[in-house]
């Protein structure tokens, strides 16, 4: 007989004992049962247990919902009812039940509510306890972002119902979609979120489940909370069970949960945080920080536990620019993995947010000086990104600059009267953040301009007791304008500090201030083109220097490198030249070694030698700035970049394609890694890079490159601007070669038609702009439109840069083109044959343009029928 | 599967003689039968179902009856039987909703079932009952009948009694050694 066999027979004849006699029966057996007796004791002593719980009384409850099973909304009717309500139509399903559009049955009430019908298989046996307590709760839940709960509860056959505000809208990410809301008006509604939200916190309400879907606009262009603690409800715990938080979380979509959701860990308000940072993410950015494009979820669920999500300001969004910096820090801050990290609460969290719209600092930075005034940019960046006009990168820079300008004065010095007048300016940049509050200026999208043009004001009635500070903030002005590209702005702000400075006594120590703004009002005057107003300016401001011992030979060598800089934007490459020998000069008193600076003359010698066509010394030159430049601003430098950029035009001139080619990308390199990949420099050199892929015939690059440095400058310089339409230009050039010949045609003419409206015509690329129309009307054949619009392509270089340029050529080539399309070969003759000369001695005989000219003298010659020439020309044309 | 009005009388006479063919025929008949009746009351119901299989079995039972396929006086054996294919019909259904919760044969999980908690441990025993059966028949294969009709089927110990034509004292005595026998295995 085996073991399980004796163990049947002995439990008989103990269960035949009465209960309290059982065990002593056991202990009773003689010892051929001994090894059995321990188990049997075990057997006997579950009895009373296995009464009392009625162990495998009846079969589990089976949840009857099944992928084929239930198909939501199958399980309900229109016109049946539910509890005390009836059902009118669908309005929609999801992961939890089905949603109806209802209206109370006994007519209690007219107004539609909406009813949730969760699935009956998430529940556990007590929901009927809990939805009676929750709902007092959840009832009390009044504020005018969160959707009123009604009413909850289980009909009579057990479905559970909840009774919800009706909210007619759409969810907030398609509401923003829809109507391209501004960032602002998306902070706006985010704002709205986090309140309600904080609201719902202050009466220990956990929403567990926020995601556009439960965030809905109405058509009031108000924010409702859908949902609210219902996650919570519908979560079925019991006590002394394990938390079922962790299964609760897979009914979500696990693109809002937070960590420690996803680990099952306890929700708390954190959680909330952390899903609000996501849906703010969402709002700015357009996508979630984890989106995975072919993940499962598991991969989705590793990214949220470990990666580090990518910054708002990274994503490729419009808005990129106006997200770096405080925005990136809050997103960042809500999404950080650890709970005890984040914002403690909601309301700190929308705290910041509120201060970075009104421009004050925020929170989840360290407060000073510097950041406040950078905070005065930055929200310029917010309203002139929104507006998509300039590039704010720059104004930060400047702003931060110009007031450290002041805090640098006034120490090393005392140029300024004293600390005082550093915290004036420091308060005033502070009050100027006020000129935009959100409630000032609602429904307006305000421009950097505007607010520049409000302080501008400010200056001159509430400052003008402190003639040193306004002088100041004027200067401070100036300079933004300045980097704003507003130079007009920039040289009338500059002028007042000048005249202010002017109308103080003349000795020192105002005559460093002096000097500082005419320095400043000429560097703008250079930017404006305007030389040689700006050329007494500087040489005034050098004379001051020289007057003040001890002389400053950093500052005065800097104020000669300016006025080099005015003769050069004048192409007075003979006045420059002097002037920078000067300025190094100067420098070499210095004990101190700054390469800065002789790097940067160092550059400005190497660009008089290219100007002038001396290619091969300019890049040796250009090679020796970089080495200066290197060892001065160190490796990763935007001036750096910029210098390489340089080096590679002057490089991809001389028909050295491979090293120009390493240079630019070098140059990219550098700027992608230090200026972000979606900084205008980075356009700008993709533009120059475009350029070089055209010279070498590499039209699938250069359409490459033309196209992502449009996508760039457009949305961070906006079409208006002047490299904006340089690159546009050479992507339909581009085009062009690759014989899209009306893509171009369009797109010049677009080009063309916005700078005519700035009134920008007399410069060297207006003219670049229309010989690339008159060239691609050539290709189509278009002869009589090409031939009017190379004329003008002439006059306008001629105009700017003269005869001797390489680019007289270019234009010449053209309108002997048009000419030769038109049957004029005599007039065409001359063009071409000088437009050859001048070509190859510019750029070489077997330069691909020169070639390319050559060609055109060939066609000419044979449409004019003299095969004689045509024959000679072929072999310059390389056929 | 064509509906082949297979006598089930004469197949639980066969059975009842020992011919396992019979059994296993007997098996498949009803099984499909009482697996669609489940599957329809659980859609039917859609929540968290108490599955009356008593009921299940005895409105089978009267449908074999209607359908002329077993006779009145046999429904004592039939009932006998009935307790063994309940028991294969909730043990698929169980294997079923678990997997379907853990992903299983379908690729794409509608979290709704995802979301079904309740009852998961509670299932899972149903499993772990189903398993500790085997032991149990190491000690009495009488006990794992009983466990049959009284847990799968959902019977009285009286029921029990009828479908097994023992005393329902027997039955008693019989629940209480297989309950003290599984609660070794899964308590």
């Amino acid at each position: 007989m085996s073991d399980d066999s004796r163990i049947g027979t002995l439990l008989d004849s103990a269960l035949d004992q009465p209960s309290e006699r059982r065990l002593a029966w056991v202990d009773g057996l003689d010892a051929s049962h001994d090894a059995l007796k321990p188990r049997l004791r075990a057997l006997l002593s579950r009895a009373p247990e296995i009464e009392s719980r009625d162990f495998l009384g009846s079969l589990p409850a089976f949840d009857g919902t099944d992928a084929d099973d239930a198909e939501p909304g199958t399980s309900a009717a229109a016109g049946e009812r539910v509890g005390p309500y009836q059902l009118q139509r669908p309005l929609g399903a999801g992961g939890m039940g089905t949603v109806w559009l209802a209206t109370r049955a006994d007519g209690l009430f007219e107004r539609s509510i909406a009813l949730k019908l969760p699935h009956r298989g998430m529940f556990r046996a007590d929901l009927a306890e809990r939805m009676a307590r929750e709902r007092g709760i959840l009832a009390g839940l009044d504020h005018p972002h969160i959707a009123r709960l009604y009413d909850a509860g289980l009909t009579a056959d057990g479905q559970p119902y909840l009774a919800l505000e009706y909210v007619e809208g759409v969810a907030i990410d398609e509401y923003c979609r829809r109507r391209n809301c501004d960032l602002r008006e998306r902070l706006r509604l985010f704002l709205q979120v986090a309140d309600a939200v904080a609201s719902a916190h202050a009466r220990l309400v956990v929403h567990r489940d926020l995601k556009p879907a439960n965030i809905i606009v109405g058509k009031d262009g108000n924010v409702r909370l859908l949902d609210f603690g219902i996650a919570k409800l519908l979560d079925a715990q019991v006590p002394g069970e394990a938390p079922l938080t962790q299964l609760s979380v897979h009914a979500m979509t696990p693109d809002y949960a937070s960590p420690e959701q996803i680990l099952g860990e306890p929700v708390t308000i954190a959680s909330d945080v952390y899903s609000l940072g996501v849906v703010l993410y969402e709002l700015l950015t357009g996508e979630r920080p984890y989106r995975l494009r072919r993940g499962t979820r598991g991969a989705l669920e590793d990214a949220i536990l470990q990666s580090d999500p990518r910054r708002p300001s990274d994503m490729p969004t419009p808005s990129a620019r106006a997200l770096r910096g405080d925005l990136d820090t809050i997103v960042l801050k809500a999404l950080h993995k650890q709970a005890g990290e984040r914002y403690a609460t909601v309301n700190a969290f929308a705290d910041d947010v509120r201060r970075h719209l009104e421009g004050r600092p925020v929170l989840a930075r360290p407060d000073s000086a510097w950041y406040r005034a950078s905070r005065f940019v930055r929200r310029n960046r917010l309203a002139v990104a929104t507006a998509g006009i300039v590039a704010f990168a720059l104004v930060t820079a400047a702003i931060v600059a110009s007031v450290g300008l002041v805090h640098a004065r006034a120490a090393e010095r005392r140029a300024l009267a004293d600390a005082e007048t550093t915290r004036q300016v420091s308060r005033f940049m502070v009050d100027l953040f006020k000129v935009s509050d959100p409630g000032e200026a609602r429904g307006n999208s305000i421009t950097a301009r505007e607010i520049l043009d409000k302080a501008s004001s400010r200056v001159t009635t509430e400052l003008s007791t402190a003639p040193d500070v306004r002088a100041a903030l004027l200067a401070t002005m100036a300079d933004v304008y300045s980097k704003l590209g507003l130079y007009e702005d920039a040289l009338k702000h500059g002028t007042s500090a000048l005249d202010l400075r002017r109308a103080k006594s003349p000795e020192s120590p105002g005559a460093l201030e002096l000097a500082t703004s005419l320095d400043q009002v000429g560097t703008t005057l250079s930017a404006l083109r305007r030389g040689k107003e700006a050329i007494p300016l500087h040489e005034e401001s050098v004379s001051l220097r020289r007057s003040v011992a001890p002389v400053d030979p950093v500052a005065l060598s800097r104020t000669l490198l300016n006025l080099a800089v005015a003769h050069y934007v004048e192409e007075d490459f003979d006045g420059t030249l002097p002037v920078l020998l000067e300025a190094r000069a100067e420098l070499a008193r210095d004990p101190r070694p700054n390469p800065e600076l002789v790097g940067e003359i160092t550059k400005y010698l190497a660009g008089i030698r290219q100007e002038k066509g001396e290619l091969a010394q300019s890049i040796d030159i250009y090679r020796e700035a970089l080495v200066l430049l290197r060892d001065g601003f160190g490796e990763d430098h935007p001036i750096v970049a910029g210098a390489l950029g340089d080096l590679a035009i002057a490089l991809k001139d001389a028909g050295r394609y491979d090293e120009a080619e390493a240079a630019y990308l070098e140059s990219l390199d550098i700027q992608r890694r230090v200026l972000g990949p979606r900084h205008p420099d980075v356009g700008n050199a993709l533009n120059n890079l475009t350029v070089m892929y055209m010279d070498v015939g590499k039209f699938d690059r250069a359409l490459a490159s033309a196209q992502e440095g449009t996508n760039i400058l457009r949305a961070a310089l906006g079409d208006a601007h002047d490299t904006t339409n340089v690159m546009r230009l050479n992507l339909a050039r581009v085009h062009t070669q690759l014989g899209h010949f009306d893509i171009a045609e369009a797109e010049f003419r677009s080009i063309l038609a916005l700078r005519r409206e700035a009134g920008s015509t007399d410069n060297i690329s207006f003219a670049v702009m229309v010989d690339a129309l008159a060239d691609v009307l050539n290709k189509q054949g278009k002869f009589a439109d090409a031939h009017r619009f190379a004329r003008e392509a002439t006059v306008a270089t001629e105009k700017t840069i003269g005869k001797e340029h390489w680019r007289w050529a270019g234009v010449n080539r053209t309108l002997g083109v048009s000419l030769t399309g038109l049957k004029r070969f005599a007039e065409a003759e001359p063009l071409l044959l000088g437009s050859y000369a001048l070509m190859s001695e510019k750029r070489g005989e077997s330069h691909r343009q020169t070639q390319l000219t050559a060609k055109r003298i060939v066609e000419m010659y044979s449409g004019w029928k003299r095969p004689a020439k045509a024959k000679e020309w072929q072999v310059r044309a390389g056929q | 599967m064509t509906e082949v009005a297979t006598d089930l009388t004469d197949l639980i006479h066969r059975a009842q003689r020992g011919d396992t063919d019979a059994v296993d025929a007997l098996f498949e008949t009803v099984y499909p039968e009482l697996r669609r009746m489940a599957r329809c009351r659980l859609r039917k119901h859609q929540r968290n179902t108490l599955l009356d299989t008593t009921e299940l079995v005895h409105e089978s039972y009267l449908r074999f009856v209607q359908t002329g396929r077993l006779r009145l006086e046999d429904r004592t054996h039939f009932m006998g039987y009935a307790g063994r294919i309940m028991r294969s019909v909730i043990v698929d259904t169980v294997r079923e909703r678990l997997a379907k919760r853990r992903g299983g044969d379908r690729a794409s999980v509608t979290l709704d079932s995802q979301v079904a908690a309740p009852g998961a441990d509670a299932m899972a025993q149903v499993l772990e009952v189903h398993e500790a059966l085997d032991g149990l028949a190491r000690v009495d294969p009488r006990l794992v009948q009983v466990v049959e009709l009284r847990y799968f089927a959902g019977m009285t110990d009286a029921q029990v009694a009828e479908s097994m034509g023992i005393a329902e004292r027997t039955v008693r005595r019989d629940w209480e050694k297989a309950r003290l026998l599984l609660a070794e295995r899964l308590l």
